[in-house]
C-alpha cells in the first residue's frame, strides 16, 4: 500500500480563490436550461437544451485551448450532466423540486397508515410469486399494475404541486419512492427467474 | 472503410508542405497484444505503418543486457529465444497491484513486488514497471508518426478499454508522459470504434459494440442521434480475451502430451503460447488444425509431440469465456433499460472478434448478425485519429460530440465499512457530485477519506484508489463543521476530488493518484533516467516545452483580448493581463523554464476571471439564442 497523502486545509491556496461561473453555479436545475420551474416539463425540450448546451461546452470542444477554459468547461458541463439526469427522471426531479421549496423530507412516512398496509400487502404478493412455479408470466401483469400506481401518483404530484399544496406533494412523493423502490424489486426478481 | 491508406515512414509528402495552421495529432491504440498509430491526411484517417510495412506493432519489449531494447516484431520474434527480457500483454498489469495480478496467467518473464506492492518486471537490464514497458511501446508509435506526418505531434488520443477502472486509466496517461507525449483524451475503445463506423455509415440508432481484444472485453451500448454519440451504458471484464483463449489451448496441448504444467520452463511456456496463438488464428479459416511442440530441451521422454485440434473442441474450450462476456452484454442491456431488439447493430471489435464461434455466439445472442466491415484490429485507431484531429482544434466546426460514461462506482468509505457512492456507474462524464461529512469528536482538526470505486456495498469488495488526510480542519464542537467533498470525474474518465471546510471555506484539493500507482516523484525520476532523454539535455528539453506552452497560452489569451476584451474587461483589468502576457514573452525569449514558469502561473491567475467571464458571456449568448431559433438544430429534427 502506498504511503497515504495529507493534505492540509489552505485558506490560501490558489484553488480557494476559484470563483468561475458564479453566475452559473448558483442556478437552479431549470434555470440552468432556461425552462421553468415545474413538474411537468417539456422532456424535448430539456433533451434539446442539453444537447445544444453540451455540443457548445463539452471539454471536447475545449481541448486545444487554456487549463483555466479547459476547467471551466469541465465544471459547466458536469453540471449539465448532473442537472439534466435529475430532470430527466420524474422521481428525481420531483425530488428536487420540493428541496427548492424547502419541504423537509422526513416525519412524513410514519403517519400514512393506510398506504404502508398497501405497501405491505403488494410486498407479500411479490413474496408468493416468487415462490410460484409460474412466476414469470404472473410478474407480468402486476409489473404493469404497479407501473399504473405510480403513473397515478405522479399525476397527483402533478396537481398539487400546480395548487402549491407543498405537504400533500410531499406526502405523495414519499409514496412516488415506495411504489419506485418496489418496481426495482420486481425488476431484480425479473432478471432472477428469467 | 473503402479506401484506407497506409502510409510508410518516409514516403509521406514534403514536410513543410501542409499548411501551418494545420496542428498534427494522432490517434494510439495501446492494445494487449497489438498496437497502432493513425491520423488524419486530406480529412481522411491513416494507418502508420512501421518499417516492415505493417501498421499492427506487437505489444513487445525486448529488453537487452547492454541496455537497449527492441520493440514490436522483433521482440515478439525474439519472445521464444529471450523469453525473460521480452515483455508481452503488459496491458494486463497496468495500474495493478501485484496482489490483483492473476496468478494463473502464463507468464515468461520474472514479476516481483516493489514496495509499493506494484508489480515489477525483472529483467536483465533491471527491473522496470508496466507503464515504463507500456511508455516505450508509445515511444515507437510516436517516431512512427512523427516520421510519417512530417513534424512533432501536438497531442494524441489514447484509447483504453471502457472498463479500465481509475487506477488503469492513470498509469495509462503516466505512460504517455513518460513517453513525451501529450494527452488530449483518453477515449473509449468501444467509442472510439462507433466513431469510425458513425462517421462512415452515418445510421441513426442504438448500437451495442461488442470488443473483444487481446486481454481485454468491453460491452458498450450507444446511441447516435444527430451529431451526438451517447454511451447509454458499459461494461466489460479487463482482464478477458484472447490471450486467454491462448491460454485454453496451452493447457489443453499440456494435458493431450501429458506435460506436467506445474513448471514448464519459460521457453517452453512461451513456445506453447506462440503455437496456441498460430492455432487460434488457422481455426479461424480451417476445421482443424496440426500442432507439433518441439521438446528436444525438455526433460522429456519424446523429443517432439504432435496432435490435431478440432475447431469443434476449440469452440466447446472457450465457450464458458464467450458465456462470460454475454452475460456483461444482458448486464449493459439492462442498465440501458433496453431489449436487444432495441439494438439496431452489433459492431464487432477487436482481434479475438474473429473467432467464428464468438461471431456466432453473439449474433445468436443479439438476434443479428453482427457487423465486420471495418477491420477489427484497426478501428479503434481510426476513431482515435479522427477524435485526435478534432480535439487538437483542426476541426472547429465539428459536428460530432461524444458523451461517454464512467464504467463504474466511486465512493467513499463510511462508517462499518460500508460504500456510499456518489457517482453511479454510467453516469455521463465529465460528472461532478458533492455530500456533506462532519466531525464527530469535539475538537477534532483531522479526517481520513478513502476513495473506493465498484459495485458492492462493502469496501473490501470495492477497488481501493486512494486514502488521504484533511487537516487544519478549524477545531469545532462535534457535528458543527461542515465538509463538503467533492469528486469530479473529467473527460478522461479520472478523478479529483477536493474539500472544502463549509463555515471557513477553507480548501483541499486533490487529483487522485491510485494507492497502486506511480507517484509524482517516480514519474519525475523515470523521465530523468529514461533512455531517450538521456540523448538529450533534461533541462533544454523542459525548457522547450515551458516555452512551447507558455506560447500557446499567449494565443489563446490574445486571441480571447481581441474578440472579448473589449465588452468584457475594463480597461485597467486589461492592463493587468497585458502587462503578465508581455512578461511572459520576456520569459519565453530568456533560458530559464523556472522563470517561465512563474510568468505562465501569473498569466493564467491574472486571467482566470477573463475566462470566467468569456464563459459566462458564451453561455448567456446561447441560452439567449434559443428563444429565437429554439435550437433549431436539435428540435427541428424531430
Amino acid at each position: 500500500m502506498a504511503a497515504e497523502r495529507v493534505l492540509t486545509f489552505n485558506p490560501a491556496s490558489p484553488f480557494a480563490m476559484q470563483s468561475p461561473l458564479s453566475a452559473n453555479l448558483t442556478k437552479n436545475h431549470f434555470e440552468l436550461f432556461d425552462i421553468p420551474i415545474t413538474f411537468d416539463i417539456d422532456n424535448e425540450q430539456l433533451t434539446a437544451r442539453y444537447r445544444t448546451l453540451q455540443r457548445m461546452f463539452h471539454p471536447d470542444r475545449f481541448a486545444h485551448t487554456t487549463p483555466q477554459e479547459q476547467r471551466l468547461s469541465m465544471q459547466y458541463s458536469a453540471q449539465l450532466n448532473d442537472a439534466y439526469q435529475v430532470l430527466k427522471k420524474p422521481l428525481n426531479r420531483a425530488e428536487y423540486l420540493l428541496t427548492l421549496y424547502d419541504v423537509s423530507n422526513e416525519g412524513h412516512t410514519v403517519t400514512d397508515g393506510e398506504f404502508l398496509m398497501e405497501q405491505f400487502e403488494l410486498r407479500e404478493q411479490l413474496m408468493a410469486i416468487r415462490k410460484h412455479d409460474d412466476g414469470a408470466d404472473q410478474l407480468v401483469p402486476f409489473s404493469t399494475q404497479i407501473q399504473q400506481r405510480l403513473t397515478t401518483l405522479m399525476q397527483q404530484f402533478s396537481e398539487q404541486m400546480r395548487a402549491k399544496n407543498l405537504e400533500r406533494a410531499q406526502l405523495t412523493l414519499n409514496r412516488m419512492q415506495f411504489v419506485t423502490r418496489l418496481l426495482d424489486e420486481i425488476e431484480a426478481l425479473e432478471e432472477e427467474l428469467c | 472503410m473503402a479506401l484506407l491508406q497506409i502510409s510508410e515512414p518516409g514516403q509521406s509528402p514534403d514536410p513543410h508542405s501542409h499548411t501551418p495552421s494545420r496542428k498534427l495529432a494522432a490517434g494510439i491504440d495501446l492494445g494487449t497484444t497489438h498496437s497502432l498509430v493513425a491520423h488524419v491526411a486530406d480529412g481522411k484517417p491513416v494507418l502508420t505503418a512501421g518499417e516492415d510495412g505493417a501498421p499492427l506493432l506487437p505489444s513487445a519489449v525486448q529488453y537487452c543486457a547492454d541496455g537497449t531494447l527492441t520493440v514490436g516484431h522483433q521482440a515478439q520474434q525474439n519472445a521464444i529465444s529471450d523469453p525473460a527480457n521480452t515483455i508481452t500483454s503488459v496491458k494486463r498489469l497496468m495500474g495493478k497491484s501485484m496482489a490483483d495480478v492473476d496468478h494463473s496467467v502464463h507468464v515468461t518473464y520474472q514479476l516481483i513486488t516493489a514496495e509499493s506492492g506494484m508489480p515489477l518486471i525483472r529483467t536483465c537490464s533491471g527491473d522496470v514497471t508496466p507503464v515504463e514497458v507500456s511508455a516505450e511501446i508509445l515511444k515507437t508509435l510516436k517516431r512512427r508518426s512523427e516520421a510519417a506526418q512530417g513534424g512533432e505531434l501536438q497531442g494524441v488520443v489514447i484509447t483504453v478499454p471502457a472498463y479500465f477502472d481509475d487506477a488503469q486509466r492513470q498509469a495509462t496517461k503516466d505512460a504517455a508522459r513518460l513517453a513525451g507525449l501529450n494527452v488530449l483524451r483518453l477515449l473509449n475503445e468501444p467509442t472510439a470504434a462507433a466513431v469510425a463506423y458513425g462517421l462512415e455509415k452515418g445510421s441513426e440508432g442504438i448500437h451495442a459494440i461488442y470488443d473483444l481484444g487481446g486481454g481485454t472485453f468491453d460491452i458498450s451500448i450507444l446511441r447516435f442521434s444527430r451529431g451526438i454519440f451517447e454511451v447509454i451504458a458499459t461494461a466489460g471484464d479487463t482482464a478477458l480475451g484472447g490471450d486467454d483463449f491462448d491460454r485454453l489451448i496451452v493447457d489443453w496441448i499440456s494435458t493431450q502430451a501429458g506435460l506436467a504444467i506445474a513448471t514448464p520452463s519459460a521457453a517452453l511456456t512461451a513456445q506453447l503460447l506462440s503455437k496456441a496463438r498460430a492455432a487460434k488464428e488457422a481455426l479461424s479459416n480451417q476445421d482443424a488444425v496440426t500442432i507439433t511442440i518441439d521438446l528436444s530441451n525438455e526433460k522429456s521422454d519424446s523429443t517432439s509431440w504432435q496432435g490435431t485440434l478440432q475447431r469443434q473442441t476449440f469452440d466447446a474450450l472457450i465457450a464458458p469465456l464467450i458465456q462470460r462476456t454475454l452475460r456483461a452484454c444482458r448486464r449493459t442491456l439492462r442498465d440501458a433499460a433496453i431489449t436487444t431488439a432495441d439494438v439496431l447493430e452489433v459492431v464487432m471489435v477487436g482481434g479475438s472478434t474473429r473467432v467464428p464461434r464468438v461471431r456466432q455466439m453473439v449474433g445468436e445472442f443479439f438476434a443479428k448478425q453482427p457487423m465486420v466491415d471495418i477491420n477489427p484490429d484497426q478501428v479503434v485507431a481510426i476513431g482515435a485519429a479522427i477524435q485526435a484531429d478534432t480535439l487538437v482544434g483542426n476541426k472547429p466546426d465539428a459536428e460530432i460530440l461524444l458523451l461517454d460514461v464512467t464504467p463504474l462506482s466511486l465512493g467513499l468509505e463510511t462508517m462499518g465499512g460500508l460504500v456510499e457512492r456518489l457517482i453511479p456507474r454510467n453516469s455521463t462524464i465529465p460528472a461532478s457530485r458533492a455530500q456533506e461529512f462532519t466531525t464527530f469528536k469535539d475538537g477534532q482538526t483531522a479526517m481520513a477519506i478513502h476513495v473506493v470505486q465498484g459495485e458492492r456495498d462493502l469496501v473490501d469488495d470495492c477497488r481501493s484508489l486512494a486514502r488521504f488526510e484533511l487537516h487544519n480542519i478549524p477545531p469545532m464542537v462535534a457535528g458543527a463543521a461542515k465538509i463538503r467533498v467533492t469528486f469530479q470525474v473529467d473527460a478522461d474518465g479520472l478523478l479529483h476530488v477536493s474539500a472544502q471546510e463549509q463555515t471557513t471555506g477553507a480548501y483541499s484539493a486533490i487529483d487522485v493518484k491510485p494507492s497502486y500507482g506511480l507517484a509524482e516523484a517516480e514519474i519525475e525520476t523515470m523521465l530523468r533516467d529514461s533512455i531517450t532523454y538521456a540523448e538529450e539535455d533534461m533541462e533544454s528539453r523542459r525548457l522547450k516545452e515551458r516555452q512551447v506552452d507558455a506560447q500557446r497560452l499567449i494565443e489563446a489569451i490574445e486571441a480571447a483580448l481581441d474578440s472579448d476584451g473589449d465588452a468584457l474587461l475594463a480597461p485597467n483589468e486589461r492592463v493587468v493581463i497585458e502587462s503578465a502576457i508581455a512578461a511572459l514573452k520576456q520569459a519565453i525569449s530568456g533560458d530559464s523554464h523556472h522563470a517561465i514558469k512563474i510568468a505562465t502561473d501569473t498569466l493564467e491567475h491574472d486571467s482566470a476571471d477573463f475566462a470566467a467571464r468569456r464563459m459566462d458571456a458564451s453561455i448567456k449568448k446561447a441560452m439567449a439564442g434559443h428563444t429565437i431559433d429554439e435550437f433549431s438544430n436539435d428540435s427541428a429534427a424531430r
